[in-house]
This record gives C-alpha cells, structure tokens and sequence, in this order.
C-alpha cells in the first residue's frame, strides 16, 4: 500500500499541533475549572535556557511536617519521588494553609481544597519526618529584567494566585503584590503587611490565551 | 539521460522503491568517495527501476542530486539553508522566551502557530513541488521543527510550568522523530536525537540532585552507545532509513567517547578528587539499564548480521557490547577504575578509526582520531603536570603536539586517501 506524500507529511505534523494543543487546553481546563486558592509565597529570580526569566516560588506548604498535621504522623514513612495530597483550607485571610496531608486523593470538606506534590526529599523518619514537596507551582514567568522587582516585593505582601482542579493539579494564575496583580516594570512595590483578596472573589483578568 | 533507462537499451530491472533508494544511497557514496565516476553511477543505476510499493517508500531523489548532496554546491546549500533554519528557529526561542509583556499570550501562541504552519507549508511546497527547491524545503521543514519547539516552551511559559520540568524537551522529541521518519530527513532526525539526550540529562540532574557524576555519565555511556547499535542496525538493510545510520553512528560515538573520556580520569573515582562523582557512589541503574538496553539493541543485530545473506562477524556490535559490559561492571560494586577506562577509551578511539577506515566513512576516521588526540593530550596533563617543572612541562607538551600533529595528519591524510581510491 502506497501512503501518499501528503499524509505522510502532513499527520506527523497535524501529531505536533496536537500535542501543542493538549498541552496548552490542559492547563487551561484547570485555569477555567479549577477552584481559586491564595498561598503565601518567597520568589528568588534565575533564568531557564528555553523560556527565559522566572521567579522561583517557595511556599510554606513546600515544607511539611508531618507530626504537626492531622494524621501526618499515620501515613509511615515517606520516601522521594512519593506523590502526597496536602489538605488546605483558609485561615482568617483568605490564604490557604495546609491541614492534613494523604497518600490518595482525599475526600474534601466545603471551603478544603487539595494539592497534589512530589516528595523531592525526606528528612527524618516517621511520625516526626519533614517533607520537601514540589506541586508543579513553583516557577513564575516574567518579562525580561522584570525578575528582581517581585523579589524586592518578598515579605509578607506576597500572594500566588493557584488554580486547582479535583485531582489536585495546580496552576499560577498570578502573583499578587500588595493585594494587586503583579504589573512588570510598574512601580516598585513596598513590602508590607496586607489580607489578600478572599478566595470568593479572585481577580478575574487571567492572561490566558484559550478562551 | 533518464536515469530508469537501461544505456545497453536493456528493460531495467524492477526493484522495490526502497531498495532501489538503498542503491541509489551506496552509489552516492561511492561517487563522492571516488570510487567510480557520474557515467558510471547513472549506468549502474540505469539498470533498475523502482516499484511504488513502499508502504513508506521515501520519493526517489535523482542520482545527480543525491550525490551533489554530499559533495559539492548541492552540500553547500543545504549546510548554508540549514544553518539560517537551526539561527531562525533558536532566534524564535528566545524571542518568545524574552516574554514581551506588550504581546498579550493569545498573540504569541497565534503567532508561534502561524510560523509553524507557514514554516511546514513552505517547506512541504519547496520539497515536493516539481521544479522547487527542496534543499531549502528541508531546512524549512527544520524551521517548523525549531518552531514546534518553540511552540512548546512558549505555552509552558505562559501556565507557568515548573521550569525544571524536562516533559517540554521530550515532547519535542516525541513531535520532531515521526516526522524524521516519514520523510527520512537526517536534520530531523539529529534534531530528535539532541533533545532526547537533553531530556535525558534534564531527567539525571533533576532525579539525582544529590547523586553521581557516574551515573550520569553512564547514562549518556548508554546513550551514545545505543545510537552506535541503531546506526548499524539502520544501515544493515536496504530502506529509505539506511542513510540514517549515519547521523545515529556519529552522534553516537561523540556522546559515548564524551562520557568515556570522563571516566578515564582519576579524580572521576576518587572519593574526594576534583570531579568527585564517586562521592556517593553510583546506584548501580544506570549501568543496569544501560547493559539491558544495549544487550537488547546490540544482540538483534548481530543475530541480524548472521543471519543476513553473507553472514560476516559484526564487529561493531560486539565492540557495543563489550564496552557495555566493562562499562557496566566499571561503575557498579566492582568499583570505578580510571586504569581500566583509559584502556576502553584507547581502544574505542582506535577502533572507531579502524572501523572508519575499512567502511570508507571519513567522519568516523576523524572523530576516533579527534578522541585519541585529545586522550593522548588529557594524560600527558596527568602524568607529567606535577613531575616536570612548568617551562619544561610546556615546551615538552609543545613539541609533542606538533610532532603529534604531523604524525596524526599523515596517517588520517593516507587514510582519507586509500578511503578515496579504494
């Protein structure tokens, strides 16, 4: 059977736009469905070779102690590369800490939502280990040189924005400074304390490219 | 002259299309090494005619092309094309990686589509249009490839994927070998190649932040040495991938000498030495995965070559294995020995010349010799650095290189030479 140039040619790359496309609509399905959350974050600025300047994000549920969360201390010993659901729910503004954390996606009560991690490495051992976990949140993009004004902003007038869908997976939506969306190349932002927006009424302008 | 038609006015013989690609390859080869002359190629191939029955039949080239691709202006063009492609497609990357704020991401992500699809269709126009350009279509269809991987760091940017993820640079490599394949485009196929060892070490550094430096080189080990068996086994049979074994042979063999010439020093497996990768010992998987793929590879081409039509001792695919094995045992409980690697570098160096020289493949020839150089220059380094006072150390390791030089350009000169008139 003779497959003629034109398929040949044209399915591979029709595979590419797919592939394009699942990657992009399925972040997007969690942008669009995904329940809105608010966490405390602390960004360094480096540079990836492929997509240019970001800020690292580093979380207070990055590191979990488990002998401090409910039932943390029954679930044994956990090992790197582990996948961990963390448990979280708002405090009094609006910024969500973890509560509990489960090897398996977790029944949630009303206002909980949960993230799913990657233990990248252990120290301890059960029912006193400390996690570092990794939820896929961690980088935030940002034009060019832009990097070093949300670290001036690190303190506690730092929020990110997170999409989560009910498997856990989470987004950046933004970063917020001082209550406000992060605008590259605006004014510097002063650190000091400020309630982050409630999780009812998230900033609605995602710049997202699937409608 | 067509090219299908006999010159003694003889019915040509009908061959299928991929065998007579096959043939068409060995002729272009023989003519840029010399062996026979235009008249001679057109004549010989005169005497077949392809059959359209390839399911995957890769559309025949005119000999005249096919040999001007790789000697004279026809190389050119397609190095001069290829070369704006690869300066395009990596300029787009960075372009989009600036991440101008003035671009909403819509835009960027219409815009990246745009160039892919633009790239493809004024490739796919160029190469298959009669009457075209289909150098310059090829590297076109490289531009859509960079482009794609554009595409991907792009959208992974804009939903602020973790930026040490490596599924991007896989991905690419999942999107760009298809195509490499259906086409038999060897620029494709190193662009998949190149990525998927970058994914590989992305996978390394990010899985073993506190683990070996021996391990990592044992995976790229394995990896250099796995494209050296899927080189040989593409050029075993005639088909439309047969040129490939090429491009997987010489990609392979300077990632695997890279990471042997790593292993030969001595700080490599010391504990505390300046490379220091058995600080933590190696876990003892790289080199399992490796010798189980490399068994695998290594194995179904020799029970290939000996059950081919003249069955012959498949000497590079024992050299695979061999060096795997050592390799292996090398950098598991045996314990690292820079003695022992050194001696599998000389000799892999030596033979990819030797195997260079007797499959007339001048590549080969210099890169065996490049690597036995530059191993020759790395233990002088060695040996004599804390022996010799520092003046002598230099004018020694001076008159040794021109003296190494000389020797080394005669013998590769002789080689080339006795390749070319062979």
């Amino acid at each position: 059977m003779q497959i003629d140039v034109k398929w040949r040619f044209w399915l591979p790359v029709g595979l590419m736009f797919l592939v394009l496309a699942g990657l992009g609509l399925s972040k997007q399905r969690t942008v669009l469905t995904g329940d809105t959350i608010m966490l405390r974050t602390v960004p360094v600025d480096p540079r990836s070779l492929f997509r240019g300047d970001y800020v690292v994000l580093r979380y207070e549920i990055s590191s979990l102690d488990l002998g401090e969360l409910a039932f943390g201390s029954r679930l044994g010993t956990f090992a790197a590369g582990d996948t961990v659901y963390v448990v979280l729910e708002p405090d009094g503004t609006g910024v969500y800490d973890a509560v509990t954390v489960a090897r398996r996606a977790p029944d949630l009560a009303y206002g909980q939502a949960t993230l799913r991690g990657t233990v990248q490495s252990t120290f301890g051992a059960a029912p006193q280990q400390t996690l570092a976990v990794e939820y896929g949140i961690e980088s935030y993009f940002v034009p060019e040189g832009t990097g070093r004004e949300i670290e001036r902003a690190r303190g506690d007038s730092l929020r990110v924005e997170v999409a989560v869908d009910g498997g856990g997976r989470g987004v950046v939506r933004q970063v917020l400074v001082d209550g406000e969306p992060f605008v590259p190349g605006g004014e510097a932002p002063t650190p000091h304390r400020v309630d982050a927006p409630t999780p009812q009424a998230p900033a609605q302008a995602y710049p997202y490219p699937y409608p | 002259m067509n090219e299908t038609a006999s010159v003694s006015g003889d019915v040509p013989t009908a061959i299928s299309g991929s065998r007579w690609q096959w043939l068409a390859g060995e002729i272009r080869r023989w003519r840029a090494s010399g062996m026979i002359t235009e008249q001679q190629s057109r004549e010989i191939l005169a005497q077949y005619a392809p059959q359209r029955e390839s399911a995957l039949q890769i559309d025949p080239v005119p000999v005249d092309e096919v040999a001007e691709e790789h000697t004279g202006p026809g190389r050119l063009i397609a190095v001069v094309s290829a070369l704006g492609a690869i300066l395009l497609g990596f300029g787009a990357i960075l372009f989009f990686a600036a991440n101008w704020e003035t671009l909403p991401p819509w835009s960027k992500v219409a815009l990246i589509w745009t160039a892919i699809g633009a790239a493809f269709g004024a490739g796919y126009y160029l190469r298959y249009r009669p009457g075209n350009y289909p150098r310059v279509g090829n590297s076109l269809i490289l531009l859509g490839a960079l482009f794609y991987g554009a595409g991907i760091f792009l959208t992974m940017q804009i939903f602020n994927m973790n930026a040490d993820n490596p599924v991007g640079v896989l991905l690419w490599t999942i999107g760009v070998l298809p195509l490499a394949y259906t086409l038999a485009h060897r620029g494709l196929l190193g662009l998949g190649l190149l990525t998927f060892l970058l994914w590989l070490g992305w996978v390394m550094a990010d899985g073993s932040s506190d683990g070996s430096l021996v391990d990592f080189l044992a995976i790229y080990l394995a990896a250099g040495l796995a494209y050296v068996a899927l080189g040989y086994q593409h050029g075993l049979s005639p088909s439309p991938w047969a040129p490939f074994g090429g491009t997987y042979r010489g990609i392979g063999m300077i990632v695997a000498m890279t990471a042997l010439h790593v292993m030969t020093y001595g700080s490599t497996w010391e504990v505390d030495g300046w490379l220091s990768g058995a600080s933590t010992g190696s876990s003892g998987l790289s080199w399992a995965i490796a010798l189980c793929a490399l068994a695998a590879v290594a194995g179904a081409s020799l029970l290939l070559r000996l059950t081919a039509d003249r069955p012959t001792l498949p000497w590079e695919a024992l050299a695979v294995v061999v060096i795997a094995v050592l390799a292996g045992l090398g950098t598991s409980s045996f314990g690292g020995s820079a003695i022992l690697f050194n001696l599998v570098y000389f000799a892999a160096a030596l033979g990819i010349v030797a195997v260079g020289y007797l499959n007339a493949e001048p590549y080969a020839v210099n890169i065996g010799l490049l690597f036995f150089a530059v191993g020759v220059i790395a233990r002088y380094f060695d040996f004599f650095w804390d022996l010799m006072p520092r003046s002598v150390f230099f004018m020694a390791g001076g008159l040794i290189l021109i003296v190494g030089s000389l020797a080394l350009e005669r013998s590769r000169r002789r080689m080339l030479s006795s390749i070319r008139s062979a």
